[in-house]
């Protein structure tokens, strides 16, 4: 009897340290099931992504000053990989629709406010909006987009006819050192 | 024959504890590194396997090394070669490959991971230094296609004092923030991280112009959905939405995943006067206060968790410990309704859309 309680006592020990060790990350048949198909979607890294012209992007300039939107000419350049953000999401406040000679919507997506500038770093955050700003559209490299339009809270604020992809050499802004 | 008489008492501790040993099995969860994160030429590279939970009963580790020139194109591949098998291991595991590789590598090793009835791999691939792509940044962590999983590039600040410091940074952020942090490590084959040859200089968000000066390589880096200039003064660190583009202390590790959650997951801010809106799908900033409520408990949480962020008129359900919330030297979790959509965002960004 002493001998079976000590068994007893012995598997309730091993399931306590077992359910403590399952607290640090549960099992979660669920999850691992969506990190399974997630895991046969990625592909593998290719470091000849930059010659793909399938997944390539290219970029808009635009400035805003005195309450409005001029694009800049020049600057059409193909860039590797494919534009960062999630396509056909309106849910952002700025919101880029690109369409087809047409005006048939192709695309869109959206983000915050482009001037808008994110000090989220320590105890006091703060956030601000430049009332003066160049920044870039992204749109993926499909030569079909020949004009773009900008809103913003649901008020349309501009449209661009735009150059085709690879119109234009890269209007590099840029500065800094090489490293290595 | 020796044959004793089992009683009932006896009959049921025997069955408790089989039943005791097997549900204590746990699937094995692990991560891998390599170090230095991006090695120069014949420099030593130690592999290295942390075990976060579960029972682990082999692994092995291999390589690939293939040679690529300066379009990027793999000229040639060596075979696969096994470099060790661990049985029963105690972690974490380490194997220093003596010599390490030549200049214009691509080196890819694999952790073949066996434990709990369950099989897993970790494969990673990294660029020796210098990459001999010109104006390109460097693959120092990478797992998967660039159009199908998240992408952070490291760019050194030109205040950095010693280049090593920021390659070994670059290590720590991998290792020590994506690789604690309990949800975002499960998606071991999700996130590719680069080190960018060209420096910038991140500016003080208090007593400078407020841009960041990007370096001269910037309109090769716009695929990313995360650049980061590590930076050595402590400033007041801020961020250019538009870029994907933040600073960070490079000894700092909580800036760099609350900025990940707006860059990778579009995750709105979680602090009143913060940057907020509300996603169609999975969001974690809601414009009404009946709208949190009415989603609570598809989230996972209370209708009492919905709370306003400061008087800033938008609403919430993680509480404040989430990352959202926080930012700076400490690693918050990620809670629930943040969880949500990072799934739903890596999905989403894994079926290409």
């Amino acid at each position: 009897m002493k001998y079976a309680y000590s068994i007893i006592l012995l598997s309730l020990i091993l399931l306590c340290s077992c359910n403590g060790n399952k607290a640090q990350q549960k099992n979660d048949p669920a999850l691992d099931s969506t990190l399974a198909k997630i895991d046969s979607q990625v592909g593998t890294f290719n470091p000849a992504y930059i010659n793909d012209a399938a997944n390539s992007h290219y970029a808009i300039s635009v400035n805003f000053a005195n309450n409005q939107f001029t694009m800049v000419p020049g600057n059409a350049a193909i860039r590797p990989g494919r534009a960062p953000y999630l396509m056909n999401d309106t849910s952002k406040p700025f919101v880029v629709k690109f369409r087809d000679a047409n005006n048939k919507i192709i695309g869109s997506y959206s983000f915050v406010n482009p001037g808008l500038l994110r000090a989220c770093d320590g105890k006091n955050p703060n956030i601000s909006i430049k009332d003066s700003i160049k920044f870039e559209i992204l749109l993926p490299a499909n030569k079909e987009i020949t004009n773009l339009e900008l809103s913003n809270n649901g008020k349309r604020l501009t449209q661009f006819t735009v150059p085709p992809a690879g119109a234009n050499a890269v209007d590099s802004t840029g500065g800094g050192v090489k490293v290595q | 024959m020796n044959t004793r008489k089992i009683t009932g008492y006896q009959s049921l501790a025997y069955v408790s504890l089989i039943i005791t040993m097997f549900s204590c099995k746990e699937n094995p969860e692990t991560f891998a590194i390599h170090a230095p994160i991006y090695p120069g030429n014949a420099e030593a590279v130690t592999y290295t396997l942390n075990k976060i939970t579960g029972d682990v009963s082999q692994v092995q580790l291999h390589e690939t090394i293939q040679t690529i020139n300066a379009s990027g194109t793999v000229t040639a591949t060596s075979a696969e070669a096994l470099l060790q098998t661990w049985n029963n291991p105690s972690f974490p595991l380490n194997f220093t490959k003596t010599g390490g590789y030549a200049t214009n590598r691509l080196v890819t090793y694999r952790f073949d991971v066996t434990g709990n009835d369950k099989h897993y791999t970790h494969t990673i691939s990294f660029a020796t230094r210098p990459y001999p792509v010109p104006n390109q940044p460097a693959p120092v962590y990478v797992v998967g296609d660039v159009n199908r999983v998240m992408n952070l590039v490291f760019i050194p600040d030109r205040d950095i004092p010693a280049i090593s410091t920021f390659y070994n940074a670059v290590k720590v952020d991998i290792d020590e923030v994506f690789h604690r942090e309990d949800y975002v490590r499960r998606f071991r084959r999700s996130y590719n991280f680069f080190i960018n040859p060209f420096t910038g200089h991140a500016h003080d968000y208090d007593t400078e112009t407020r841009d960041h000066e990007v370096p001269s390589n910037w309109d090769q880096l716009s695929f990313a959905q995360g650049k980061v200039i590590l930076h050595d003064r402590d400033i007041r660190d801020f961020a250019e939405p538009d870029k994907h583009l933040f600073s960070a202390e490079h000894y700092v590790k909580g800036t760099l995943l609350h900025e990940s959650g707006h860059n990778f997951y579009d995750l709105a801010d979680e602090y009143g006067g913060g940057s907020h809106w509300q996603e169609a799908t999975l969001p974690n900033n809601w414009s009404s206060l009946a709208g949190c409520r009415a989603d609570a408990a598809g989230r996972g949480m209370q209708m009492s968790d919905a709370h306003q962020m400061g008087t800033s008129g938008w609403y919430k359900l993680c509480p404040a410990t989430c990352v959202m919330e926080s930012s700076g030297t400490a690693i918050h979790p990620y809670e629930k309704p943040c969880r949500d959509r990072i799934l739903y965002s890596i999905l989403q960004r894994s079926a290409g859309n």
